[in-house]
This record gives C-alpha cells, structure tokens and sequence, in this order.
C-alpha cells in the first residue's frame, strides 16, 4: 500500500463504513 | 498532513485497514455547516449513520496520529457500549504507544471501561496508580485523583 484509498464522497464513505462495520474517518481539509 | 502523517507507510496501512478513509474540503457548504466545522484540519470519526462520534483538530504527526485514530474508535466502542471491544483499543494504545500524548487518556478510559463492567473499584485505583507512575504530569492524573481515596 503506498497511499491512503480516500475517498472523496462523504455518503458513500458512510455507505462504505455500514458495509464493512468500520467507522468513517473524514478529513476536513484546506484544499488552497 | 499529507507531507508527513499521510506519506507514512504506518499510518497508510493503519488507516486503509481500520476505517473508511474520507477526504472533502472544508469549504463544502452542507458538510461544513453540517458538522460545524470552523478550522482545518478537523479529523471526524463518523458512524454510519454520519453521527460524530470523535472530534479532533489540527495536525498529527504519524507518532500520534494512529493512537489518536485508536482514542477514538475505542471512544465509540465505549459508547456503543461494546466495553470489551473499547478495551482492545486502549490497550494497544497503552502497548503499543506508550509515548503518545493519548496514553494517560486511554489509561482512564480503560480502567473506567473495566470498572463499569466489573464494578471492581480496583480497575479505578489502577488507573491512579499508574498515571502517578508513569505520566505525573499529565491532566488526566487530576481526573483520577478521587481514586486513591478508595484505598484502604
């Protein structure tokens, strides 16, 4: 693994987090 | 973050295989008004309902980023409650990161989970006891300080 999978799209995050009974770790970021 | 806690090979590995990494610009207007966030970067734990279930802010090296990542999985645990699962999370704090600044939290949430389900007043004095020996200075000792009191 040579970098984090993020994904961009917080409800399929969630989506995601239900499936695989982990939770959703968002970052709120500074795109400038 | 990512020019030193999200290039480093623990923390990606940690990350992709213990949660569900999401990354959106604070300046998304629903998200941002949502889970009020006001400063970047502002790290959430979210259930998969989308409820906040850890808040924390600013920068982490990776020496603290996977025990604070930790704090707050066990925190949900906590809630949850699944104390036992909560348990596993501090402990690998306790075990595994010893020198981070989330150690002396995961100490007292420990005990307090181990207390709860046992009613063993012991689990709190063991809390005490080892923030008085190995982390004296920190907050988290003051918390625990009525617990010395049930010595006998």
């Amino acid at each position: 693994m040579s970098q984090i999978n993020w994904i961009t799209d917080v409800n399929e995050g969630l989506s995601l987090a239900r499936q695989h009974n982990k939770l959703a770790f968002v970052d709120f970021f500074n795109p400038n | 973050m990512d020019a030193v806690a999200y290039i480093d090979p623990a923390v990606i590995s940690f990350v992709n295989e213990t949660v569900i990494p999401v990354r959106t610009p604070a300046s998304d207007p629903e998200l941002g008004s949502r889970y009020k966030i006001k400063w970047t970067p502002t790290l959430l734990l979210l259930d998969a309902d989308g409820v906040e279930q850890y808040r924390t802010l600013g920068f982490y090296p990776p020496q603290e980023l996977i025990p604070s990542l930790l704090l707050g999985i066990g925190t949900a645990k906590f809630n949850l409650p699944d104390r036992q699962a909560a348990c596993e999370c501090f402990g690998e704090i306790i075990g595994q990161y010893p020198a981070s600044t989330q150690a002396p939290e995961a100490i007292y949430l420990n005990g307090v989970s181990r207390y709860i389900e046992s009613r063993d007043v012991a689990n709190l004095i063991g809390i005490y006891d080892r923030l008085a020996s190995e982390y004296p200075a920190s907050p988290w000792l003051t918390r625990a300080d009525p617990y010395r009191l049930l010595k006998k």
